[in-house]
């Protein structure tokens, strides 16, 4: 059985970053997210875990601006969020979604100043936030070999430097680590530490338990659009009743072991 | 940042991406090449022989009023390659109302037999005819001249037919500004086929924004912090950058090739090719944005092109046939009839900005430009940023 780590004791008492208030939204007639409420303290790597369908992934579109909450509120800092309507409220997000979003014809040089241009940066700063997003994916030394030749690895990295391009406080991650050699994910778990060293939030979701136990502060457990429990490993562990139970015992007894096809 | 240095990063990416893919790019601008040059030659090959033509319309103005002149026009009447109007039971026109019809297209060809046609037949002299023509419709000049020899050879007698023939046509010859080496229908060919490949040419290129999205780009370009409809706008001057390359080689090889002087009036040219390419592009972002998927959007376009090139005459100019006016006005609905006709009307009517008619065909396109762009965005918004 895993030993359950404590809450980092420099956020544990962080103020809120982002603060999530009864969000909900439907795709017709079928309710995703369904009075969704948690907060996410400045400094923190927060999970999100559920089985498929549970709302993970409409929750993070709903706060990268891809879509717009039906009902709910999101205040970021302390103020009003509105990504969907508001483009400059979506300068405070990175998203690094579970899809490849690169082109695989350019150079990862290309894709990074492309996405780089596209936040408006331009220029001097513009060369150095590609300089340091191939540094934080490891592929300087491949930066001008299009990013067809490259690795799933090189890929998800490459994929998380896009996000984090134009240098955002909050970092969204939906399962990042998806379909990667051990290599590559301990890279990027490297990656995710130094972001949240240098100060940055990042918001995380995964099937791996062992990834979450490893990297997240904070978890919250959601299903059927809803939040089941919410804290740390060790603090979701007692309020399922399995106190010193590894994540994957706990997750299992909240969520059950119906399987989920959608 | 600004809508528009969105959109030009938009429009650099993808013409990058574009020229990154060699083969894609070798068949999108040769394969127009090659098919305006098979149709070109085939066309000119077809317009030296009879072709095996059917009717075309002659009016005819009796001005002589005699027994010689009626026996002349019963026997124009029975030629095979002619439909003589107005017919027997209608009331006959004068010449001023054919030369205005004419003159306002509504007419091509017209045959004047003046008062002395009778008299000079009788001092054995040729008869002075008069021919009135629509320079446009030279494939009509086969027909009618098959039926004027025809009717001459009954009616006049072998003697007169050929010398009568002859001159006319020659009377009514081409305007001195043309080159002799270019046809009607060849120049038709080279605006109707580029046309069509352009279209072809700009709904691929926006199939790029639904590629975007089947391969998850397009959630880090919608989550950027930038106007979303600089994506629209972005894809937009993607297609109008490489249609503009597509018309300047086109046009370019129909002038080495063919001889279609495409900067006999420079001003006009870019005029019909700027409103030409707004409108197509304008057709290829409305077909992009409407389609969920690239198959979708490659069958849609493929059935909405080739159906508009068959109707709109890309392929064959349908108005030598003087289709009825139901098919005439299908014909107006299409993109490509509009466009092929504000081309037609500069390489080969010698027409320029000064003509009413050109301007209301530019107005048309430009009117389909908008209103298919403004639909565009409508969808775009709708499919790609309010139900992301």
């Amino acid at each position: 059985m895993t030993t359950v780590p404590p809450a980092r004791p420099a956020t544990a008492t962080a103020p809120a970053l982002l603060e999530i208030v009864a969000l909900r939204f439907a795709y017709g007639e079928r309710v995703a997210v369904d009075g969704v409420g948690f907060a996410i303290r400045r400094g923190e790597i927060f999970g999100l875990l559920g089985p498929n369908g549970a709302g993970k992934s409409t929750t993070i579109r709903c706060l990268c601006g891809l879509l717009a909450p039906a009902a709910g509120s999101l205040a970021f800092a302390g103020r009003p969020f509105a990504p969907a309507q508001v483009a400059a409220d979506r300068r405070a997000v990175g998203i690094v979604p579970q899809e490849l979003a690169l082109y695989d014809d350019l150079t990862a040089r290309e894709n990074l100043a492309f996405f780089g241009e596209l936040c408006g940066l331009r220029g001097a700063p513009l060369a150095a936030a590609v300089a340091r997003g191939l540094a934080l994916a490891g592929l300087a030394e491949r930066a001008d070999e299009r990013v067809k030749t490259y690795s799933g690895g090189m890929k998800r990295r490459l994929n998380l430097a896009a996000g984090d391009l134009h240098d955002p406080p909050l970092l969204l991650l939906d399962e990042p680590t998806a379909g990667v050699d051990p290599q590559s994910r301990n890279h990027l778990f490297e990656s995710l530490e130094a972001l949240r060293t240098a100060g940055k939030t990042l918001l995380y979701t995964t099937h791996y338990m062992e990834e979450a136990q490893r990297l997240c502060d904070r978890i919250a457990i959601v299903d059927g659009g809803r939040v089941l429990a919410i804290g740390t490993a060790a603090e979701l562990a007692q309020q399922a009743g399995l106190p010193g139970a590894d994540l994957e015992a706990v997750f299992l007894k909240l969520t059950g072991r119906r399987l989920r096809d959608a | 940042m600004s809508t528009l240095a969105t959109a030009c990063s938009i429009a650099r990416k993808d013409l990058r991406l574009f020229f990154r893919d060699r083969t894609g790019v070798a068949l999108g601008f040769l394969l127009p090449l090659v098919l305006v040059g098979v149709f070109g030659f085939v066309m000119k090959l077809a317009s030296g022989g009879d072709g095996g033509m059917s009717r075309t319309s002659l009016w005819v103005v009796d001005q002589d009023m005699s027994e010689a002149s009626r026996r002349f026009i019963s026997e124009l009447r029975k030629a095979s390659t002619l439909n003589l109007k107005p017919a027997e039971s209608a009331a006959a026109v004068d010449e001023a109302w054919v030369r205005r019809e004419i003159a306002d297209g509504e007419l091509h060809h017209a045959l004047l037999v003046p008062a002395g046609f009778a008299a000079a037949l009788e001092r054995r002299e040729l008869p002075e005819l008069t021919m009135l023509r629509d320079p446009d419709r030279e494939l009509d000049d086969q027909l009618v001249s098959v039926g004027l020899m025809q009717a001459a050879i009954t009616a006049l007698g072998p003697d007169f037919a050929e010398a009568m023939t002859t001159r006319m046509l020659e009377r009514a010859g081409l305007p001195p500004e043309r080159s002799r080496q270019l046809t009607h229908m060849l120049s038709h060919t080279v605006s109707g086929i580029g046309v069509m490949m352009l279209m072809f040419g700009l709904v691929a290129a926006g199939t790029q924004l639904i590629r975007e999205r089947e391969e998850g780009v397009l959630p880090r370009l919608l989550t950027a912090p930038a106007d979303r409809a600089a994506i629209l706008w972005g894809k937009y001057l993607f297609a109008l950058l490489v249609g503009a390359l597509q018309l300047t080689l086109l046009f370019s090889f129909g002038t080495f090739v063919f001889g279609v002087d495409v900067l006999r009036d420079p001003l006009a040219f870019l005029a019909v090719s700027g409103c030409v390419l707004l409108a197509v592009t304008a057709f290829g972002m409305l077909v992009a944005a409407a389609a969920r998927t690239i198959k979708q959007a490659e069958g849609l376009s493929t059935l909405l092109i080739l159906v508009m090139s068959a109707v709109g005459g890309a392929w064959f100019p349908l108005q030598l046939f003087d289709p009825p006016d139901a098919v005439k006005v299908v014909m107006a609905c299409t993109l490509t009839d509009w466009a092929i006709r504000s081309y037609q009307a500069i390489f080969w009517a010698g027409k320029g900005l000064g003509d009413a008619e050109l301007v209301r065909n530019l107005a048309v396109l430009l009117g389909f430009a908008v209103a298919a762009t403004a639909a565009a965005r409508e969808l775009f918004l709708r499919r790609y940023v309010r139900s992301a």
